[in-house]
């Protein structure tokens, strides 16, 4: 009995004297949760003098006024829930450090919701700047990365619109832009593993403000810039290609198998009106590489199902052979955008944003060890590619034939 | 016989798994990964095969002398030699418990990275040196319940993953040749070795006769459960980016996106970790110190419990500098040491056993000529 | 009180009256009475309180009504032998002080019979005048249903065993009677169904029981503490109940049960951990809505113990697993607020626990209300104040309430005593703290054993007949075995088919 009351002392005074050493120490890792500066956007410029300028959204948040439990949340007002610092320096690092000595809280890069790269630091540094997205632990890996014609800063000091944050605003219009299918954007991981594969060139959405896009949101009255994400930018080994307007773009996504719903346009056929309408609603798309006498080429056969949305065109009639042509109209169409890709990426900059490569990997691997080495000087051009469209147009809507003027009596 | 407890075939089997797919889905992987790349899971299979040579070694030397565990089988029917051999295995205990922990301490420091490693160190080696303590069937128990709950999750994990995997990532096979997935299978076969610590822990399982099979569905079950991780982060990042990764589970796991409620399962991993490392420590400490206590012929492992705490975490303090240390001996000591001594060994002295049966036989009937 | 033991040696009871008295000196409630009976002079000695007065008076009566009805006999010596025949024929046997010696006749009267003694004739005789009185029988308080019967037990041995015995009236259920406590004299009794329980745990209960050297048993927990298999663990290892209803149940299960006199509540042995959240109604409802109950149940007692470390764990470590508008608004509540996160969840936490202790205090009336509405306005004071943030009062309120989830008393100490632990590990390590606090306690429950019952079965090890009454209940027709730990003998429960309406064709109305 003796023995269990030993016992029982010597593992109260383990446990004592455990629990007295260890806050001596501090709470280590722990973080007060206002002690955190909540950071949802960065941007990632180079200036004139080519050092590194960040700049990041610190969330503020608001004081709920401690009238007791009952009390609403108050809202922005005049007084934004957020600020905009910024910070240059050599490295990104040293540009991250300088950031935190003006905060007066600890950075907090784990709720991040956006990267946006400048022009100029997406086309010299992109593989630096990878390496500390991909190290620091906050980093997580899916968050997307930007890139913008101008400069990121521009873009981080835009004010949102709908939502609380620039942060939560971007990745709302990341969300459903898919469903618009004008824009293709890719995350860190995705970034990391394009720049470091031969048979991938890494491509990404691009963002800018929307003064010159010919869309805008009021508020109060005043047109103010909001942001608007289409098209695209390719990189060509870890340094920016050029950038893809929104066709051009929907020619990738078309080849890559990304579009899961859109819309497309195409004209009249007797060219009387604006043009019919139709949303995209099923995709499928497969890359097929074969080999052949002069090497290998890449067949695309992609897969569509539409509905029509609009028609805008005087005295049309649905009917089955008009399907049929609107059908064949479709595929041309299709076609058309990428072969605007193929033209700008595959020709012009050689950047295999198509995913050619890996295809050609995945299935001659031999093969493609030969022609990796020369893959962006010459062979992807010389690739031969065709395209195979099937479309099929599958309804039409509430209404049938539309609407004419004095149609009845 | 110092252990007074018995468990069950299905528990002891489950100990061996839980503690083989921990060490599996934090070390073995790295290794696999950075060796085969996207066929991974080719070596994986092979090096099961072959590890199962490792295993049944194991189990028939277990079934050949009941109710002794390897070290007191060394000691009694080796003379000499086996002394030798049975202080080498206490030593490799040692430093395989120490690795685990000092793992242990590697993994949460990179999501923790401010606490020190020492109280990492502290704190799992007190939970860990509490179940050693209260013996084999608590540990066994224990396992029982968890194990269960952790494949439930790692289900429910894969699954949500599923949609941001591309399995095409994993074509080619055999697209570098087969000397990448050779070294991938080698360091699956060093894997599978470490179970001979369930040497230590077979002579008290209610069922001997059915080891055989139970050991074979703990092989069959640990590369199941192997397959996942291995092709998981390959599709979810390619194979390049995944080799270069610390902990390609962990990262997988922050990736989960399903909608807006079920984000950043960062916690599950956590769980993970814990539980898995928390067995396999405690299963390996606790070998530990029944070989020792076996070998001085004490008579009970208790008194041995604490000091080897001690000893265990200091050493897993010196063990390495930084992690850069670690790597390489992973990379390169690790899969030899487990081959020899959970292979070679148990293979070498199965054979010698069976020689020096015949050896005896033969001399009997000779006396009585 | 004089030790009577070391009288033996002295001159045998030359004056057993006086030998009594003398025990009995310097207390002035005994009373001492000459009676008549049938010629015979004879004594009556009794304490005045614990007697029933009208028993004895009716008894007296009938006693010197006794007419003797041989008046021929001559011998006076055979006269007397006779009629103390008679007596011990109409009072039931008596005690003879030569076989017996006096201090026979000290536990009765402390228990409140009358010796009516014959000095001479060295024969004494127990009256049975125990005072019956005491609590009428009512609905427990610790322990109320909604469906079910409505009585409880009370302070006296022997109307609780009446209340058992009218439930199981089968000849199998046996009653042992032990007396513990030196001062006390506590009358305890142990019973069990002879065909169903495991003879080795019966056994262990009566070892364990002879065992308790003590001077006062006032209740049965001073027994629970003395006979448990694991003093240091603060998991109960032995239930106790104030419902017959829940101790027939138990006994029906194969259990022991250890009835104290003095307390309503009755001790079962063995106990294991699923048994605390059971609770009786749950047999009394349908299966259905008691198997969601037990599984809210078990998620109440993880909230009562591990939400707020939960809470510290992830606004202190783990912000990331938070959704971003989440974080924002928790990081606005705190953003004035002085103290961090875990010295406020002590700081609450320690609050909840004095309110609810002082609550246990107060009057009836207001006890209850204080407890869960103090510690909220508290908590709203406190917020206003800008001690506190809103969401930890919340987290608090909602653990205290949670814990009274759990049926058992001593399982709801648990829960709260070791979310304080918990606290300390969340803040340390997060959830990685929170999950080897887990582990620990886990180990130790594995551990665990119950008079040899592992505590943790049927989960493990598993018995897969018995998880049936585990994670969810299932309904009557398909309980037909015994978990096998404890009614080891009897594993068939029931052979009821499943109910059904009478077939048409074979059964039909009429």
């Amino acid at each position: 009995m003796s023995r269990l009351a030993n016992r029982l002392r010597g593992a109260v005074a383990a446990a004592i004297s455990l629990l007295l050493v260890l806050p001596l120490a501090g709470c280590w890792s722990t973080t007060e949760i206002n002690d955190l500066a909540i950071i949802t956007v960065l941007g990632i410029d180079q200036n004139e003098h080519g050092e590194f300028q960040v700049s990041a959204l610190v969330i503020r948040p608001s004081n709920i006024s401690q009238g007791g439990l009952g009390s609403g949340f108050s809202g922005g007002g005049d007084n934004p829930s957020y600020v905009v610092a910024e910070a240059v320096g050599d490295t990104m690092f040293q540009a991250m450090q300088k950031l935190s000595s003006t905060l007066s809280k600890r950075m907090y890069w784990s709720h991040l919701q956006a990267i946006v790269l400048g022009r100029k630091a997406a086309d010299e540094h992109s593989v630096t700047i990878l390496d500390i997205l991909m190290r620091e632990q906050q980093f997580r890996k899916n968050i997307d990365v930007l890139v913008t014609k101008g400069k990121a800063v521009d873009i981080v000091k835009t004010k949102p619109h709908l939502e609380g944050s620039l942060g939560a605003e971007i990745h709302g219009i990341i969300k459903y832009s898919k469903h618009t299918a004008t824009t293709i954007v890719q995350d860190i991981s995705h970034f990391a593993s394009s720049i470091s594969s031969s048979g991938i060139d890494h491509i990404t959405g691009e963002i800018s403000s929307t003064a010159d896009r010919g869309s805008s949101i009021s508020e109060d009255g005043t047109k103010t810039p909001s942001l608007n994400i289409t098209g695209s930018a390719a990189f060509k080994e870890g340094r920016l290609a050029g950038f893809l307007d929104r066709v051009e773009t929907r020619g990738v996504l078309w080849i890559v198998g990304q579009v899961k719903t859109g819309s497309t346009k195409m004209s009249c056929p007797e060219g009387n009106g604006n043009g019919i309408s139709l949303e995209i609603t099923n995709a499928r798309s497969s890359r097929i590489p074969k080999k052949t006498a002069d090497g290998i080429s890449m067949k695309v056969v992609v897969d569509i199902e539409a509905e029509i949305r609009e028609i805008a065109c005087d005295g049309f009639e649905l009917n089955p052979d008009r399907m049929d042509q609107l059908n064949e109209q479709l595929e041309n169409t299709i076609m058309d955008e990428m072969n605007h890709a193929l033209k700008k990426a595959k020709e012009e900059w050689q950047s295999d944003v198509f995913q050619f490569g890996t295809t050609i990997y995945k299935k001659y691997p031999k093969e493609w060890k030969q022609l990796r080495a020369s893959w962006r000087e010459g062979e992807f051009r010389r690739m031969k590619v065709e395209l195979e469209v099937r479309a099929q147009i599958k309804r039409a809507g509430l209404i049938h034939d539309s609407i004419r003027v004095d149609e009845r009596r | 016989m110092i252990e007074k407890g018995r468990i069950s075939n299905i528990q002891s089997a489950m100990l061996a798994i839980t503690s083989l797919t921990i060490m599996g889905h934090l070390i073995v992987l790295t290794l696999v990964i950075s060796h085969s790349k996207e066929n991974g899971w080719i070596a994986a299979i092979i090096g099961t095969a072959l590890g199962l040579i490792g295993i049944v070694a194991v189990t028939r030397l277990s079934q050949r002398f009941p109710g002794l565990t390897l070290i007191e089988i060394l000691f009694r029917h080796f003379s000499w030699p086996g002394k030798i051999a049975a202080i080498v295995y206490l030593l490799y205990f040692f430093i395989l418990t120490l690795l685990a922990v000092r793992l242990f301490g590697e993994a949460y420091k990179s999501i923790l990275y401010e606490t020190p490693l020492t109280a990492f160190i502290v704190i799992i080696l007190l939970v860990s040196a509490y179940a050693v303590y209260l013996g084999l069937e608590t540990i066994g128990r224990m396992n029982q319940i968890m194990l269960p709950i952790l494949v439930v999750m790692a289900i429910v994990v894969a699954y949500l993953t599923m949609p941001n995997k591309d399995y095409s990532n994993l074509l080619p096979i055999l697209g570098e040749g087969w000397m990448p997935v050779g070294a991938g299978a080698l360091s699956v076969m060093g894997w599978f070795g470490e179970i001979v610590i369930m040497g230590m822990l077979l002579p008290y399982v209610q069922k001997p006769e059915r080891l055989m099979k139970a050991n074979l569905w703990v092989a069959a079950l640990t590369l199941i459960f192997f397959l996942g991780p291995v092709t998981g982060p390959v599709a979810m990042f390619g194979a390049t980016e995944a080799a270069k990764m610390t902990f390609p589970t962990f990262s997988e796991v922050r990736y989960i996106e399903a909608g807006e409620v079920l984000n950043r399962f960062d916690a599950i991993a956590v769980l993970f970790w814990t539980v898995g490392l928390l067995f396999r420590i405690s299963i390996f400490y606790y070998g530990l110190c029944l070989g020792t206590a076996q070998a001085l012929k004490l008579k009970t492992y208790r008194p041995l419990v604490l000091p080897f705490g001690w000893l265990i975490g200091a050493g897993s303090l010196w063990f390495a500098a930084d992690y850069e240390e670690i790597q390489s001996f992973l990379f390169g000591v690790y899969a030899p040491l487990n081959i020899t001594m959970g292979a070679l060994l148990p293979v070498l002295l199965l054979l010698l056993s069976r020689l020096i049966q015949k050896l005896r036989k033969r001399k009997e009937v000779a006396e009585e000529r | 009180m004089p030790e009577t033991r070391n009288r033996k040696d002295a001159a045998p009871h030359d004056a057993p009256g006086k030998e009594l008295l003398d025990l009995f000196s310097s207390t002035e409630d005994l009373v001492t009475r000459s009676i008549r009976i049938l010629g015979l002079e004879g004594r009556l000695i009794y304490l005045h309180e614990m007697i029933n007065q009208t028993a004895l008076t009716n008894i007296e009566q009938s006693l010197t009504d006794l007419a003797w009805m041989q008046p021929n006999e001559s011998d006076e010596s055979r006269q007397e032998h006779n009629k103390m025949d008679l007596l011990k024929a109409k009072l039931a046997g008596g005690t003879s002080l030569d076989e017996d010696g006096v201090d026979s006749l000290v536990d009765p009267i402390l228990s409140g019979k009358t010796v009516l003694l014959f000095e001479e004739l060295r024969q004494a005789f127990l009256l049975p005048t125990s005072d019956a009185e005491g609590r009428s029988i009512d609905e427990p308080v610790t322990d109320q249903v909604v469906r079910g019967p409505r009585d409880g037990f009370v302070e006296l041995i022997s109307k609780n065993l009446m209340l058992i015995r009218r439930r199981i009236k089968s000849p199998d259920l046996k009653v042992e009677y032990i007396t513990l406590g030196k001062q006390t004299r506590t009358e305890i009794a142990i019973v069990y169904l002879k065909n169903i329980a495991n003879e080795g745990i019966v056994e262990e209960v009566r070892k364990r029981l002879s065992r308790i050297e003590i001077d006062g048993i006032l209740e049965s927990n001073y027994i629970e503490q003395l006979i448990q298999d694991a003093p240091l663990s603060p998991f109960p290892t032995m239930a106790a109940a104030e419902r017959p209803d829940r101790i027939c149940a138990s006994l029906l299960e194969g259990k022991v049960a250890i009835v104290t006199d003095g307390t309503p509540f009755v001790l079962t042995a063995p106990s294991v951990f699923v048994e605390f959240l059971h609770s009786n109604e749950d047999y009394y409802d349908g299966a259905m809505p008691a198997s969601i109950i037990r599984w809210i149940r078990a998620l109440g007692l993880l909230i009562a113990t591990f939400l707020p470390a939960f809470y510290v764990a992830i606004t202190t470590i783990h912000q990331d697993l938070l959704q971003t508008p989440l974080l924002i608004r928790i990081a606005g509540y705190r953003e004035d607020l002085p103290y961090p996160v875990l010295v406020e969840a002590f700081f609450m936490q320690l609050t909840f626990e004095l309110v609810r202790e002082a609550g246990l205090r107060m009057p009836k009336a207001i006890g209850n209300a204080v407890t869960i509405v103090g510690t909220l306005v508290i908590g709203q004071a406190a917020v206003q104040a800008g001690l506190v943030g809103a969401l930890m009062v919340i987290v608090v309120a909602v653990t205290a309430l949670t814990t009274f989830i759990l049926p058992n008393y001593g399982f709801i100490q648990v829960a709260r005593y070791t979310s304080f632990p918990m606290l300390i590990l969340a803040g340390l390590f997060g959830f990685m703290g929170i999950i080897l606090g887990l582990m620990f306690i886990l180990a130790h429950l594995c551990s665990l054993r119950s008079f040899g019952v592992p505590y943790l079965s049927p989960i493990s090890p598993a018995h897969k007949d018995a998880w049936k009454d585990v994670f969810y209940r299932a309904p009557w027709w398909r309980m037909d075995m015994r978990n096998p730990e404890s009614g080891i003998r009897n594993r068939r429960r029931s052979r009821t088919p499943i109910p059904h309406p009478p077939d048409p064709e074979t059964e039909g109305p009429g």
